[in-house]
């Protein structure tokens, strides 16, 4: 039952840590590089290390398929390659020419067809709509679900993208945010989407020490773009959209902050930048009313100038949180009244 | 307190609070509006709406936390 799972995890964190070992300095050799603005001598970072993420997956759909998997697996693997495909290209893209926000957003909508057509084709295998809720079950949404989900891939990869914002946030908060998911699944005996899961959170294990505080690559759009489309399309396949909601809270807190303040503007499109970066590397809140609201500035708002190393650590708390309170939630499935 | 621990503690209880009012926001949906409202399309009607006012309400209390710890610092300067 758990074979494939911790053979996934197993094979996508081992190829995903030697793949970015190799790439990094390919990727600055090409002049792949981006500033770390964070820091007070602001250095240079290899970037679209998300690539090393999408190899690690990649990795283990491969052997998966070739330790023989049953037929429903093999079309769920198939579905999220083609998720992983779109939201890949897409950040790729992004990363080699800046795509505005909100068209980003809107481009990275059809990333939910590969699951429509897949639910089209094998109605058996992949259920679309229904989704568990604790303490009531199955919620029933027909026509409302039909009308959100064209946001419940753009979504998640969105809003991933909108917190990566500091050294290794990326892989500490998504991975957390797995582990409920997992637990979910568990607890809804969806034991074979356990083996999607698990496939990425290998391969951000492995990517980690990379990217982790200080950085030696960052993923790039491509990297967030996969991820966050990743853990939308798992959400829809297993059917635990307020779960994956409640565990990615940081995330979409963050974009709800960001979005209600400016709109869908980028970074490098806002006029104003919601934290300033010391001579002495504290990062202090922008006191301006007309800067972007987002989770960074609110704790910093809250807590006094951090250095960039304390802001991650916060972060990661709120992720504990926020894992903790998705973990409750997959315990309340089991409740009914 | 320490300023790091601040930030959690008032951040984590915000995530509780939105946790805790989605779960019941769920379950009322569920048990009155789709069990007692038997018009399907006012069934929808009034769960978008709901949603939408749950929406609204987080939105405007952490706009408003928020703004409250920018007037400390803007009444400090």
């Amino acid at each position: 039952m758990y074979t494939y799972p911790i053979i996934s995890i197993l094979i996508s964190s081992t190829v995903s840590y030697i793949s970015m070992r190799l790439l990094i300095p390919i990727l600055r050799a090409k002049g792949i590089i981006s500033v770390d603005v964070h820091k007070p001598d602001r250095p240079t970072v290899a970037n679209m290390g998300g690539i090393s993420i999408f190899i690690g997956i990649l990795a283990s759909y491969i052997l998966l398929v070739f330790l023989g998997v049953s037929q429903d697996l093999f079309i769920k693997l198939m579905t999220m390659l083609g998720v992983m495909l779109m939201a890949t290209i897409l950040g790729f893209l992004d990363d080699l020419k800046p795509i505005k926000g909100l068209l980003k957003t809107f481009l990275s909508i059809p990333a939910v067809l590969p699951i429509i057509l897949s639910a089209k084709f094998y109605p058996h295998v992949i259920v679309i709509g229904r989704p568990e809720v604790p303490i009531v079950g199955r919620l029933r949404l027909t026509i409302v679900y039909w009308m959100l989900l064209p946001l419940a891939v753009a979504g998640p990869a969105n809003a991933v993208n909108m917190l990566e914002v500091m050294n290794g946030i990326m892989p500490i908060t998504c991975s957390l945010a797995l582990i409920p998911i997992m637990i979910g699944q568990a607890l809804l005996r969806r034991f074979e989407d356990i083996v999607l899961t698990a496939s990425l959170f290998g391969a951000l294990l492995g990517y980690l020490p990379f990217n982790k505080y200080p950085a030696k690559v960052f993923s790039g759009n491509l990297g967030s773009l996969l991820v966050g489309a990743y853990i939308g399309a798992i959400a829809i396949l297993s059917r635990i959209e307020v779960l994956t909601m409640i565990a990615l809270m940081p995330h979409l807190v963050n974009a709800f902050l960001v979005i209600s303040s400016v709109g869908f503007k980028e970074r490098r499109e806002m006029s104003e930048r919601p934290v300033r970066v010391g001579e002495n590397g504290f990062i202090h809140v922008n006191p301006s009313r007309r800067a972007p609201i987002t989770l960074v500035r609110f704790i910093v708002l809250i807590s006094g100038p951090l250095k960039e190393k304390d802001i991650i650590k916060v972060i990661t708390y709120l992720q504990v949180i926020a894992s903790i309170l998705a973990i409750s939630t997959a315990l309340l499935y089991l409740v009914k009244i | 307190m320490h300023g790091s621990k601040r930030a959690v503690l008032i951040l984590g209880m915000l995530f509780i609070l939105l946790w805790s009012t989605l779960i019941l926001l769920l379950v009322f949906i569920e048990k009155v509006i789709l069990v007692y409202v038997k018009l399907s399309l006012l069934r929808s009607a009034l769960g978008l709406l709901l949603a939408g006012l749950w929406v609204y309400s987080c939105y405007k209390f952490s706009r408003w936390i928020f703004h409250r710890f920018l007037n400390v610092i803007h009444s400090s300067h």
